[in-house]
């Protein structure tokens, strides 16, 4: 149990140290598409450099990045809530069922959407075309968003295997 | 399911009320109630037997398969 007191410390503390960062990205985020669209450049100058491209391309862009940050963090949030249900000893709870898949689901996406969106980005932003073969972080999200599915999967058979358990007689 | 556990006939023919069929063949009261309104997914041979024992009665007094 140590174990798990450790790494609920930890989610927590990823938690708490990815959540302030993200209310200062979102209020960046608001002024850049509703206030001054060239905050952007002041800030990431030399980031993307191609300054004649259109600038709601480069809202949308960032627009992605920002959803997909906002669903890494719910991920986590999501993953928090888990543990709970682990240190309460209810680790065959249908929500830790249910919220394995979630997050294994919305893994997959912030990877596949963060491989697109890079890619878009490289091509559009920078005029790169560039595809990424080796390990790249996206790749490591999408196999661990598969691991929670099978994970989730694997608790459900185990929670059938328990309620028969207990309904053997 | 198509298994149906007639106990309760048994134990209204063998005039035995449920918690001393439970007292004497081991198992909780609880236990006996899952296996007695059908809730039941398994039935371990022990059980049976003791209950058979019991009971002085076969198994398919207590099983009965019917199709719906």
């Amino acid at each position: 149990m140590r174990k798990l007191v450790i790494l609920k410390s930890l989610v927590d503390f990823v938690w708490i140290v990815t959540c302030i960062p993200m209310i200062g990205l979102l209020v960046f985020f608001a002024v850049y598409v509703f206030v001054d669209s060239s905050i952007f450049n002041s800030v990431f100058n030399g980031v993307f450099l191609a300054e004649n491209q259109p600038e709601w391309l480069k809202q949308l862009i960032a627009l992605i990045y920002v959803v997909i940050g906002l669903v890494s963090i719910y991920c986590l949030f999501i993953f928090r809530k888990t543990l709970r249900y682990f240190q309460q000893m209810k680790p065959f709870h249908s929500d830790v069922i249910i919220n394995f898949y979630k997050i294994g689901y919305m893994l997959i996406g912030v990877g596949l959407g963060g491989t697109f969106v890079t890619f878009a980005a490289r091509l559009l932003l920078k005029g790169e075309f560039k595809i990424s073969l080796g390990l790249t972080p996206h790749i490591i999200l999408i196999c661990l968003g598969l691991f929670f599915m099978v994970l989730s999967e694997v608790f459900k058979v185990a929670k059938q295997a328990k309620e028969e358990n207990e309904l053997t007689v | 399911m198509p298994i149906v556990v007639n106990l309760d006939i048994m134990l209204a023919k063998r005039g035995m009320k449920s918690n001393e069929l439970a007292e004497i063949i081991g198992i909780t009261t609880a236990n006996l109630s899952i296996l007695k309104t059908g809730k039941a997914k398994a039935i371990r041979f022990s059980t049976l037997e003791a209950i058979c024992k019991a009971l002085d009665c076969q198994p398919s007094d207590i099983l009965e398969y019917i199709e719906y």
